[in-house]
């Protein structure tokens, strides 16, 4: 399996933008180094607890953990280790306790949570484990939203998610519902909502986790070529080993520290 | 976008969609419904003045309801007659009696009396019979929809009206009092040989004005020189007979509480169904937020899809009150639906749906991407 997803630019997919290195929403705090500057994602010193019972559990203890554009890590660990917290703190969707969370240069651990909705929508994609493609949507019109919320209009937004659509090998079920479709197809196609905008980063919670051996290990092929043409910083929790072979660098976490 | 998303996600959950329409639908044909029923009802208080062809009434001061009249000396008429800008001025009658039935029972009647040769006062079109009607001596006006409480008098046949005879001459249609007591039109004589009355009172002047005079001040003339009357204009004693019921005996706010309850069924039935609808599609909610869906976006797709259903309710609930205003509605339970509580109960019943869309927003707001996608 190819380990050596370099960043390159996106000249071959059609329907996804060009990532650019001065295209919005960055600050560029850094100016000199060209190893940060392909930093996607920096987690520095993050700690998280949870009130269960009303007593405090620590469930991430002074975690660390970047990735650079192009880079497609995976996050490894037994259940209960704290995997899907950091890939909610690090996407946006969960605020920590202490520590500093950078995406492309720029801080978002301390911003307002219309602020954190705006840098989630500008600069990263996400797949889940239950696809959450939603109902009453042809595969087509999935794909699209995310180029919608982002303002492009829906006829365009279209266009460009049935040119993925294809490049997914779904081109002849542009137009079919979620629920007609089989769980490998449906995660095809949020693989192409999560890219349909060629996020800075992408988050995937175990994306194969609902497939059997064989559409998943289809679902990881589609997604290392997508996010080579995208350049996204690309982080995967998961427990399926099957997959290991996919990333450019395994993390182990257990108990809340990497090991 | 978000109308698509509002759109296909509404009509990909055809039962609760439905459930939405019903509930919106049914709140506008019961608004409609109660509201014209309600109209209907409080319209026949005034139908006498309404259709009086009369541009001022004069009765006796305090005079509050046309079917209540105080009766006045008929040859104050004269100083009616008399003021500068009063083209014609008649007197007429309203007496209660009874009228005997063919099975011996009695029904009370108001009979009305009205002086021939002038459309002041007639309220009426004849329906069945000669129009001369009431040119036969002992001649009288029913209405076809009183036939049964009078049981079934034929053109021509005889009753009795408070012992005297009298010969249904012909029938209008629809002229019905707000009280149960049927209507009896007659002439301004004639009622007195019916009721034994007071041959010198009139109960009412009804006066038209000349092309051009200010009726109020006409009014105010009239005021001046009859003490012990009042003059109004035609609108403003319907108005005072309209009153006079609503604050009598509460109709208004028994309707109104109906009405009310219909807006609130409506209200629940339509929260209930986003709400329904919402909690189904919660992930789908948590993800479009994580994918940068911002609260305003997320509260206006909400909106969509309330202001959808409530358009479609609304325009199937105004054509279904259409159908059923045309089936049902008869004079005696009148449906009178103004045009104003058309577009009123429309306006109601989307502020409303789009009040029950705050129930499923806040269930929204409250969703943490976080908890919702992992499991
Ligand atoms: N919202 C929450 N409230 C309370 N406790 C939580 C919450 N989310 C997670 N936890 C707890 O935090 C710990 C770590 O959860 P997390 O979901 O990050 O683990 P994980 O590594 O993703 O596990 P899995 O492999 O089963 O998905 C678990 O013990 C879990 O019970
Ligand atoms: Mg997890």
């Amino acid at each position: 399996m190819p380990a050596n997803h370099t960043y390159r630019m996106p000249d071959t997919i059609p329907g996804v933008q060009a990532v650019t290195s001065n295209s919005m929403d960055r600050q560029d705090n850094s100016d000199t180094a060209s190893a940060e500057d392909h930093r996607v994602l920096l987690a520095s010193n993050i700690c998280k607890s949870y009130s269960i019972g009303g007593e405090p559990r620590r469930v991430l203890d002074d975690v660390d953990f970047h990735t650079y554009a192009g880079e497609m890590v995976f996050l490894c660990g037994p259940s209960g280790s704290g995997k899907s917290t950091l890939l909610s703190i690090m996407g946006c969707l969960l605020e920590c306790d202490s520590g500093e969370v950078w995406i492309s240069n720029r801080r978002v651990d301390q911003l307002s949570v219309a602020e954190r909705t705006r840098v989630r929508r500008q600069n990263i994609g996400f797949v889940f484990q239950r696809f959450q493609l939603i109902r009453g949507l042809n595969a087509e019109d999935n794909v699209a939203v995310p180029l919608t919320l982002q303002g492009v209009s829906l006829n365009d937004a279209r266009e460009r998610s049935g040119d993925l659509l294809s490049r997914v090998g779904l081109g002849l079920h542009r137009k079919q519902q979620p629920n007609a479709m089989s769980p490998g197809q449906c995660q095809r196609v949020a693989l192409a909502r999560a890219l349909i905008t060629a996020p800075r980063l992408l988050l995937a919670d175990e994306p194969t986790a609902a497939l059997d051996g064989k559409s998943g290990g289809e679902v990881m092929e589609l997604l290392a070529e997508l996010v080579a043409d995208t350049g996204s910083a690309t982080v995967v929790v998961t427990h399926d080993p099957r997959i290991l072979g996919y990333a450019d660098r395994v993390c182990e976490i257990e108990n809340g520290q990497f090991k | 976008m978000l109308w698509n998303i509002a759109l296909r996600t509404l009509l990909s959950d055809r039962g609760k969609l439905l459930a939405g329409l019903v509930g919106v639908i049914f709140s506008v044909v019961l608004v409609n419904i109660q509201g014209g029923l309600f109209f209907g009802l409080i319209h026949k208080a005034s139908l006498l003045v309404d259709h009086s062809n009369a541009d001022i009434w004069v009765g006796h001061r305090g005079m509050h309801n046309v079917d209540f009249p105080h009766h006045i000396p008929e040859h104050w008429i004269h100083r009616v007659r008399s003021i500068p800008g009063v083209a014609q001025a008649e007197p007429m009658r309203i007496h209660f009696s009874e009228m005997s039935l063919p099975n011996g029972d009695f029904e009370g009647v108001m009979v009305v009396g009205l002086k021939e040769g002038t459309n002041l006062g007639r309220a009426y079109e004849i329906a069945e019979g000669p129009e001369d009607g009431l040119s036969y001596t002992d001649g009288v006006v029913v209405d076809q929809c009183d036939d049964q409480k009078l049981e079934y008098p034929k053109i021509g046949e005889t009753r009795e009206i408070g012992g005297s005879r009298v010969r249904v001459a012909a029938k209008c249609y629809g002229v019905l009092s707000f009280l149960v007591t049927p209507y009896v039109f007659t002439t301004y004589d004639r009622v007195i040989d019916i009721t034994d009355g007071d041959p010198s009172m009139a109960s009412y002047f009804l006066v038209r004005v000349a092309p051009g005079i200010d009726r109020e001040a006409v009014c105010e003339e009239i005021r001046g020189r009859l003490e012990d009357v009042t003059a109004m204009t035609s609108e403003d004693y319907a108005a005072t007979s309209v009153r006079f019921w609503m604050t009598r005996t509460g109709i208004g706010l028994s309707f109104g509480a109906a009405t009310a309850l219909g807006l609130l069924v409506g209200l629940v039935m339509v929260g209930q169904t986003l709400y329904a609808m919402v909690l189904d599609r919660i992930s789908e909610f948590a993800t479009l937020k994580a994918m940068g869906a911002t609260e305003r976006e997320i509260l206006l797709l909400l909106t969509a899809q309330s202001a959808l259903v409530a358009v479609v309710g609304i325009c199937i609930g105004l054509i279904l009150t259409f159908v059923i205003k045309a089936i049902v509605s008869t004079p005696r339970a009148a449906i009178d639906i103004p045009l104003l509580l058309y577009f009123t109960s429309a306006a109601l019943v989307l502020s409303i749906c789009l009040l029950a869309s705050a129930l499923p927003y806040l269930r929204v707001r409250s969703v943490d991407p976080h908890t919702v996608l992992q499991g």
